[in-house]
């Protein structure tokens, strides 16, 4: 297990600052929560913390190593793995060899690679749609099989990008679920989630962003009376306990 | 872009023994044809559809799996004709030695092109595959004292194994089809190999092979690379075949546009597909230019390009998956 931090990370784009400063310790066992209003920057966290986008400054390590310079498909490689907020599936292929695609980083043989695949499928539910095309799913199925790609990576840190967005109540608390799994087992999880009630039960830990800026950062209690992030982003009348 | 995957790499996985079946009964059917045939202009077509199924096979490998549709394979052809023709002529090297060398040159020429341009998406590496095989055709043509220029080079005919050269035309045949089934069969084994599976990840979604820590530079110069190779082999054998090059007939963009044309009519990314739309565009060009050749000009071409066009506003996925899936509609069979 490892464990990520990023300190000082900053991006501009031209004029526009859309990350400053950010820092934080994900740690293995633990969820972090990445939260704040739409174009805060907490994606562009992700494309930073992954390599997708090169950083202006500021450091990402993997327990004692730097990640800095290193591609998105080698920081996969080292353990660091992510979904994308509009998911990204293999359109053409089908469930299964999507989450292949994930499960060969680990092997050397499609048929192992196939089986770890069917596992990871099983674990999430997903056993009875592995011969669909990825393109014919509906979204909340779609936003599963971002997930189940990712995992078959064998990850130590996952970033999740708003897994929950467009997700029926039944599958947000099964979600909930899976993911406090993965935490049990070990993994370090960042979440970016707009789902306030989802944050409150899944964080040990919440960042808040506004305009690419960290306002706040502390428990999910805290997080919740914090004035400055009732005014950002949550609203005066935010109850932390308002249920699904 | 979902229509050609249909049968990608990843479904060929798990083996389907009548596939197998088929294809060795076609390859069979495909070795009596010439003791079966006599007829020069027949066997001419067959010969000419078997090499360019190796050609389109060489190509779909990098245009097909990897979505790297490249408009200037001619050269890696030409290539591979010129350096066995001229290593013969000058140095007096066996075209077998020759082909393997050509086969060097046009990989490392793909290498070095492929570093520079795989970097660029979609449209810019089409254009730059279409400026090198420019260059390669303008410079045959204008090195007159090595390659002859226009008027090209001819290859004595001396038979022999070791000069790869025979009187006897049905040895071509058979050569094109070794050529052929290897290429076949190179195909299948990339297919359902993690290279394959990585070649299509990158094809379908380049930021989610990424994410999934699939690193794609460098296997797909390896793929247009090995494209390039085996493109330059098919290139030696039809300088052997005609005893003749010129820099149109080997290096033309008419060619290059033929490859991809092969492979995008049969099925794009699938191992039947080339076979099928070379023997397909291959005869139907070569009856047309036979029926209406000499009639009215531009008819061949004009009556070619309709054919084309409608074999694909019908079958998006091209003629292989197209019939596949007609044929599993109407009689739930699938071949």
């Amino acid at each position: 297990m490892a464990t990520l931090t990023s300190s000082g990370l900053s991006k501009s784009f031209g004029g526009l600052r859309a990350v400053q400063n950010v820092s934080f310790t994900a740690r293995p066992g633990r969820i972090l929560s990445i939260i704040g209003p739409n174009g805060a920057g907490k994606t562009t966290v992700f494309n930073l913390l992954t390599g997708f986008i090169p950083s202006d400054a500021g450091t990402v390590q993997l327990d004692d190593r730097s990640l800095a310079g290193m591609s998105p498909e080698d920081r996969c490689r080292a353990g660091l793995a992510r979904t994308f907020q509009v998911v990204q599936p293999f359109r053409g292929l089908t469930v299964l060899e999507n989450v292949v695609m994930g499960a060969m980083l680990r092997t050397a043989s499609i048929a192992e690679a196939r089986e770890a695949a069917a596992a990871v499928l099983d674990d999430l539910g997903m056993s009875r749609l592995a011969g669909m095309r990825a393109g014919s799913l509906p979204i909340g199925d779609r936003k599963r099989l971002e997930m189940a790609k990712v995992l078959a990576t064998r990850p130590k840190v996952l970033l999740l990008d708003e897994v929950m967005g467009g997700l029926i109540p039944i599958e947000v608390q099964r979600m909930i679920a899976f993911i406090q799994g993965l935490r049990d087992r070990g993994l370090a999880v960042v979440v970016i989630e707009h789902h306030m009630n989802a944050v409150m039960r899944l964080s040990d830990e919440i960042l808040v962003l506004q305009n690419g800026e960290p306002i706040a950062q502390g428990s999910p209690e805290e997080i919740a009376r914090d004035p400055k992030v009732l005014s950002a982003y949550l609203g005066p009348n935010f109850k932390a306990d308002g249920g699904l | 872009m979902s229509e050609r995957s249909t049968s990608n790499p990843a479904g060929a996985a798990p083996a389907r023994m009548p596939h197998h079946a088929w294809s060795i009964a076609a390859f069979a059917l495909l070795v009596s044809l010439p003791l079966l045939v006599s007829d020069p202009f027949v066997l001419n077509m067959v010969m000419m559809s078997l090499l360019s199924a190796a050609a389109a096979l060489a190509w779909n490998l990098s245009g097909g799996y990897a979505g790297q549709l490249s408009l200037g394979h001619a050269a890696f052809y030409g290539i591979g004709a010129y350096t066995s023709t001229l290593l013969f002529l000058k140095a007096g090297i066996s075209p077998l030695l020759g082909m393997l060398v050509g086969a060097a040159i046009s990989a490392a020429a793909a290498i070095v092109l492929g570093m520079i341009t795989l970097r660029l998406k979609g449209a810019f590496f089409v254009m730059s595959t279409l400026a090198f095989g420019a260059v390669i055709h303008i410079s045959a043509i204008n090195f007159r004292e090595l390659t002859g220029g226009s008027s090209g080079l001819a290859i004595p005919l001396q038979p022999s194994v070791l000069n790869l050269t025979f009187a006897n035309k049905a040895v071509y045949v058979y050569l094109a089809l070794g050529l052929m089934a290897a290429y076949y069969a190179a195909t299948l084994l990339i297919a359902g190999s993690k290279l394959g599976y990585s070649l299509v990840a990158f094809r379908e979604n380049q930021d989610a092979a990424r994410a999934l820590g699939i690193r794609t530079l460098p296997i797909r110069i390896g793929i247009f690379a090995l494209s390039a190779a085996m493109t330059s082999l098919c290139g030696t054998l039809h300088a052997q075949y005609f005893l003749y090059i010129d820099p149109d007939s080997v290096m033309s963009l008419s060619l290059s546009l033929n490859f991809a044309l092969m492979a995008i009519v049969g099925g794009l990314g699938t191992a039947y597909g080339p076979i099928i739309g070379a023997a397909v565009v291959t005869c139907v060009s070569l009856a047309m230019q036979i029926y209406l050749g000499n009639q009215i000009s531009g008819l061949t071409q004009l009556a070619y390009s309709a054919i084309v066009i409608s074999v694909l506003l019908a079958m998006p996925g091209g003629l292989g998956p197209g019939l596949r899936d007609a044929l599993s509609r109407r009689f739930g069979w699938r071949p």
